[in-house]
């Protein structure tokens, strides 16, 4: 322990390493029995309660801002009929996930830091594990698997108000035609980009659940340590979901070549 | 029978702050331990340590043959279900009611059905004195409720191994005195071995086969209880004195510079104050033996057969301002005998030339005349070992 001190540094390290090792126990025990399934079907409505709402009201003014953006530029460069096209391609691929993952992490992912976080620091983690009942089986994997389950589902929402949105400010504000939006759907975009779309979803739930978990299991020193973990668990998540969704578009992109190709 | 809890130099820091270092002792298996010192000594922590929640730099904590301090999690987790561990304050699940709480390593465990869930709770419930209260949820009732409750979660498995910290804290002295004796009780029927963290001199005294006391990052002393209550150790017996004078100081410890001026005798209204103690203290610990000193089975527990031998320990001891070795709590008549009591004198009589001579006289003089031939002494050794 002394170690901290003396290598500046190290106790990121330590945190990372913790990070992933408890990802990977995650990992490990979502197969062991016995599966906790009432407390996921508690957590998946829990989950699924505080972020369905804020998500619709968001996709619908962010698919907007990318139709508008979109039909503009489109129009400036006299491509009008590919502005269904391409605003589908940003929703989708893009926006959608993102949204998702940033309610996710924002909503559900602090109402579950702050909520292991306030059994970290009134004992109840350790009890549990004195007790020998592993809290990462227990409450940790049913609230991941929750966050990802909610997150692929809240994918396909936002995919779809998103585009709904796109379609009614081009069509209405920008005086597209219905027609070509609609028909310009399948022009740029294929099935691989709803797949991607979905894998990502799913892989930023299990990022915002693992690290919720993570910083409200690290809480320490009563009621202002668990709000500094909340605090530290939505910074953290969302730093790392722009980073592996640079990662995963780049990846994308090089392995799935674009319609037309 | 209970399981043996061997530690081996154990150490632990946080940073650069040690808490304690090689601490070596072994919790007799079925017998009643307690562990003393002031606070913040790290008790606590040693009994984290035990349990595996905090892992020591340095040590063995042997358990059924499995280190603690070192062993792979899913052992830990196998041996974590030998022991019951009640916390502080309870630690008891928010969002489940006192019920739930109880039954909550029942269900994750076994596989009993939910009439036999509900007859051990109710039964473990009723054993801590919360029988209905089962609906209530943890953050409506009393912080010693609490406690009692956390117990109750701790015994309901049958645990081999208690570990208990600070059962006193919170709770007024006459629920204490029934705590102690719940403890002393549960001993006697499940014969498990129990290890009581508390900084309470009142428990410390009555209840516990050995005692220890954890003071300036070191294990003071550990053995047989009347080791710590005839020691001379100026901590020891500042401690169990509860006295202002002595090297334990107000903050961790007392500068070594305080504790020179003490000497000196500097301190006159603090050796005042130590008489007023020393005339007030043993009849108020004479009183209080009755509790556990009920008639039947009870009158066995060697040392403890009446206020008088107690009375005369304590005169042995040159300045005798506590009240010696206090009879030991006994079960409750009715409850099989604890068979502890009989392991631990083996134990201590065969080990007897080890310990301190104030120990040895405390021990003697408090032999029943079964157990003198028993151990073939005659009562004029008795006497000599006690005039010495």
């Amino acid at each position: 322990m002394s170690a901290d001190t003396a290598v500046p540094g190290i106790g990121a390290l330590r945190q990372t390493g913790s990070l992933f090792s408890l990802a990977a126990s995650v990992v490990a025990k979502t197969f062991r029995r016995p599966f906790q399934v009432r407390e996921l079907i508690e957590q998946f409505w829990f989950i699924a309660s505080v972020t369905i709402l804020p998500t619709a009201l968001v996709s619908v003014p962010f698919g907007a801002v990318i139709a508008l953006q979109v039909g503009s530029l489109t129009r400036q460069l006299g491509a009008e009929s590919f502005t269904g096209a391409a605003s589908v391609l940003a929703v989708v691929q893009q926006a959608s996930p993102l949204i998702t993952a940033l309610l996710v992490s924002g909503a559900a992912g602090s109402a579950i830091c702050a909520d292991i976080g306030a059994r970290t620091v009134r004992e109840e983690i350790d009890a549990m594990r004195v007790m020998g009942v592993s809290p990462v089986q227990r409450l940790i994997v049913p609230r991941v698997l929750g966050a990802m389950g909610v997150a692929v589902l809240l994918n396909g929402m936002v995919s779809v108000v998103g585009v709904m949105g796109g379609y009614y400010f081009n069509v209405i504000m920008q005086g597209g035609t219905p027609g070509a939006y609609l028909a310009s759907f399948s022009a740029l975009a294929h099935l691989p980009d709803l797949w991607i779309s979905e894998i990502k979803a799913l892989i930023f739930g299990f990022i915002a659940g693992v690290v919720a978990a993570h910083r409200g299991l690290s809480a320490k020193g009563g009621p202002k340590g668990v709000g500094d973990a909340v605090n530290q668990s939505v910074v953290i998540a969302f730093l790392l979901l722009f980073f592996v969704n640079l990662v995963l578009t780049a990846i994308y992109l090089q392995i799935v070549p674009a319609k037309g190709q | 029978m209970g399981i043996e809890v061997v530690v081996e130099g154990l150490t632990k820091s946080f940073g650069r702050q040690q808490v304690w270092r090689d601490v070596s002792l072994t919790l007799p298996a079925g017998e009643v331990s307690v562990m003393l010192g002031p606070s913040g000594t790290g008790k606590t922590v040693f009994l984290k340590s035990l349990v595996g929640l905090v892992r020591p730099d340095r040590g063995r904590v042997l358990i059924d043959g499995v280190d603690i301090a070192s062993c792979r999690e899913k052992q830990l987790y196998r041996t974590r279900r030998l022991m019951g561990v009640m916390f502080q304050d309870g630690a008891l699940f928010g969002s489940m009611s006192l019920y739930d709480n109880v039954a909550f390593p029942l269900r994750e465990h076994t596989r009993l059905g939910e009439r036999d869930v509900r007859r051990i709770v109710e039964e473990k419930m009723a054993m801590v004195g919360l029988a209905g209260d089962g609906p209530k949820l943890p953050g409506e009732i009393s912080g010693g409720m609490r406690k009692r409750a956390g117990l109750a979660r701790a015994l309901v498995l049958d645990p081999q191994i208690i570990l208990v910290d600070e059962p006193d804290s919170g709770l007024d002295p006459v629920r204490t005195a029934y705590i102690s004796q719940l403890l002393i009780d549960l001993n006697a029927q499940i014969d498990a071995t129990i290890l009581i963290v508390t900084h309470n001199i009142q428990m410390a005294r009555t209840v516990p086969d050995n005692i220890g006391m954890l003071f300036r990052r070191n294990l003071v002393t550990f053995g047989p209880r009347e080791v710590l209550l005839t020691s001379d150790e100026p901590a020891v017996a500042q401690f169990l004195g509860g006295r202002r004078e002595g090297p334990i100081g107000m903050a961790e410890e007392k500068d070594d510079a305080t504790v020179e001026l003490e000497l000196t005798g500097a301190g006159g209204i603090g050796d005042r104050a130590g008489e007023d103690r020393a005339g007030g203290d043993p009849a108020r610990i004479g009183d209080r033996p009755g509790i556990g000193d009920g008639p039947g089975p009870g009158d066995r527990a060697g040392i403890g057969d009446g206020p008088g031998r107690g009375a005369r320990a304590g005169g042995d001891r040159a300045g005798g301002d506590r009240a010696g070795i206090p009879p030991q709590l006994t079960p409750t008549p009715g409850l099989p005998e604890r068979q502890a009591v009989n392991r631990r004198m083996d134990r201590v009589m065969r080990d007897l030339h080890l310990l301190p001579r104030a120990a040895q006289a405390g021990i003697l003089a408090g032999l029943t005349d079964a157990d003198r031939a028993r151990y073939g002494i005659y009562r004029r050794d008795a006497i000599r070992a006690g005039e010495s």
